[in-house]
């Protein structure tokens, strides 16, 4: 028996208005409790994807499943709670007044009861560490913080998988790796998790699973460690691999390596053992 | 949407100074044109301007369902009270009710007039991409100042033009994340609540635009933007002979259909 699927996206293409088709012939199938990590290029069509996902928008040809509904068929509302997104931009994600209002405003939008939204915002807020400024206007606050306020927005929608859509751009490397965990505590408590970035290293450490999107169409999508085991497949779309994954695809044999090197940990311990052994 | 694609005909290559100058002589004579057949002869001039600046035809379409509302309107308010002889359908209150009287007659002189009224909305709107859609606005803002325009203020204008279709983008991401979060006022609410719903909208629009003012005044300050009360241009534009004719011709054309109109 296979697990139960989150996503099922089957033959999707996706022509914009105009005529540009975006995404052409795409197959997925993300399976509940996966975490999953979307790479490249800028225009590839992740954004594109995973809007289809969240069913912002609908298939051209194909026909996109989630959680066992067709997305063409499932209004706004029942969709959002289903899945969440974390939008590329944080800044036309804030439209509330306060922190506490920003992350109210889906659950009011679900007519949820008062005690109802009033524990989900605090609980929210508490996943991200940002319960002390709830009644801190949202623009104001820190890049990360925003960030952080999304998130906490999408959480308290509580759907069953949460989209990452460049979350980490622009962020600094504190930022980054906050964001990331959260992510990764979401994943650990049984969400799925679609992630896009930018930053090889962060999926090389989170993601058990990538797919990697060129001009439109599926170059690659398995395992983490099997896709950046394929240097040549990537550079086709200009992307490299983390540089602990590089070290250890050139030293594959020196080093002993059973697969690909993917977390610094791991190095340090095969180079580690590798030292001792010859001391 | 008006924006500006790169293509090497007569039109691309006028003198952007030109083509605004034609623009608002055409725009007015529409006004004062009367007689449906010079309207008519204006359009099919248009439709030939489109194809000689490759100009694709399916935008003329897009802005004619886009104002089609508008045009059933004209047609209609038109229709109930221009009057005319050939009534169509009889007065709901007879005609010899005082003050009243008359009301609910339709006439096929009034449908005609909306017809009419509407032609000029789609020609005028229809003029804007000629120039629009075939001056980079760079040329087009040095057009403008060199026509006597203040350099900040020409600026001012093509900036703005040109940030017309990132707003558009950035509204339509707004609704985007209000849709993730099951925010479905501006499909199905009612007028009331859509009407509550647009501070929404305009405070991350307003926002952001502010934000990205500030940055682009740091960026235009630290590269001596108005340290000189003239400035000089990587390319600039000169009128040549062409565009001397193109203007003369063009200029003669116009005036000529007014006159015409008028005499005829
Ligand atoms: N609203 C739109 N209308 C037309 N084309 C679009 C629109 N949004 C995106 N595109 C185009 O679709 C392609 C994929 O975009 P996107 O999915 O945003 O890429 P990515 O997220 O991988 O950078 C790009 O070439 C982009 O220009
Ligand atoms: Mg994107």
């Amino acid at each position: 028996m296979s697990k139960e699927l989150a996503v099922d996206v089957k033959n999707l293409t996706y022509t914009y208005p105009g005529d540009f088709t975006a995404l052409r012939d795409i197959n997925l199938k993300v399976e509940k409790g996966e975490f999953l990590g979307i790479i490249g290029q800028n225009g590839a069509g992740k954004s594109t994807l995973v809007k289809g996902i969240t069913g912002l928008i609908k298939p051209t040809k194909g026909e996109i499943m989630v959680l066992g509904d067709n997305t063409k068929e499932v209004g706004i509302a029942e969709m959002s709670v289903k899945v969440g997104m974390v939008l590329q931009n944080p800044d036309n994600q804030l439209f509330a007044q306060t922190v506490e209002d920003e992350v109210a405003f889906g659950p009011e939008n679900l007519e949820l009861p008062e005690e109802e939204i009033e524990s989900r915002v605090q609980k929210a807020l508490e996943y991200v560490g940002l319960e002390d400024i709830r009644d801190v206007f949202p623009p104001s606050l820190s890049k990360g913080d925003r960030a952080k306020v999304i998130i906490a927005s999408v959480l308290a929608m509580e759907p069953e998988i949460i989209i990452f859509d460049e979350p980490t751009t622009g962020q600094d490397f504190r930022g980054c790796h906050q964001i990331v965990n959260v992510a990764r505590e979401l994943n650990e408590a049984g969400h799925t998790i679609i992630m896009i970035t930018h930053h090889m290293a962060l999926v090389a450490e989170y993601c058990s699973r990538v797919l990697v999107l060129c001009q439109g169409e599926v170059l690659m999508d398995g395992p983490t460690g099997e896709v950046f085991g394929k240097p040549e497949e990537l550079a086709k779309t200009h992307i490299v691999p983390p540089q602990i994954t590089v070290m250890g695809n050139n030293l594959w044999s020196e080093l002993g390596l059973d697969g690909a090197l993917l977390k610094v940990e791991k190095a340090k311990e095969v180079i580690r053992n590798k030292v001792k052994v010859e001391t | 949407m008006i924006k500006y694609f790169y293509a090497d005909t007569l039109i691309h290559n006028l003198d952007p100074r030109v083509k605004i100058i034609i623009l608002a002589l055409i725009s007015i004579s529409i006004f004062l044109i009367t007689n449906p057949v010079i309207l008519g002869i204006i359009f099919v001039a248009l439709i030939i301007f489109w194809q000689v600046a490759h100009l694709p035809l399916k935008n003329m379409a897009t802005y004619f369902k886009f104002l089609m509302g508008l045009f059933i309107f004209l047609i209609i308010v038109q229709a109930l009270l221009y009057g005319g002889d050939t009534i169509l359908i009889a007065p709901v209150v007879p005609e010899f009710v005082p003050l009243i009287g008359g009301i609910g007659r339709i006439t096929l002189e009034g449908i005609l007039f909306g017809v009419f009224v509407s032609a000029r909305v789609l020609i005028l709107v229809s003029l804007l991409p000629l120039v629009g859609m075939t001056t980079p606005v760079d040329k087009l803002a040095l057009a403008i100042s060199k026509m006597g325009v203040n350099y900040r203020m020409s600026y001012v204008i093509t900036t703005a033009i040109n940030l017309i279709p990132l707003f558009q983008v950035e509204l339509a991401q707004i609704m985007d994340a209000q849709k993730l979060r099951a925010f479905q006022v501006f499909e199905e609410g009612r007028l009331m609540e859509k009407m509550k719903a647009y501070p929404a909208l305009v405070v991350p629009m307003v926002i952001g635009a502010m934000r990205r003012a500030q940055l682009m005044g740091v960026a235009m300050d630290s590269r001596a933007f108005g340290a000189q009360q003239y400035r000089t241009y990587i390319e600039d534009i000169e009128m040549v002979t062409r565009d001397w004719v193109v203007l003369i011709i063009g200029s003669i054309a116009t005036i000529g259909l007014v006159v015409v109109n008028y005499v005829w």
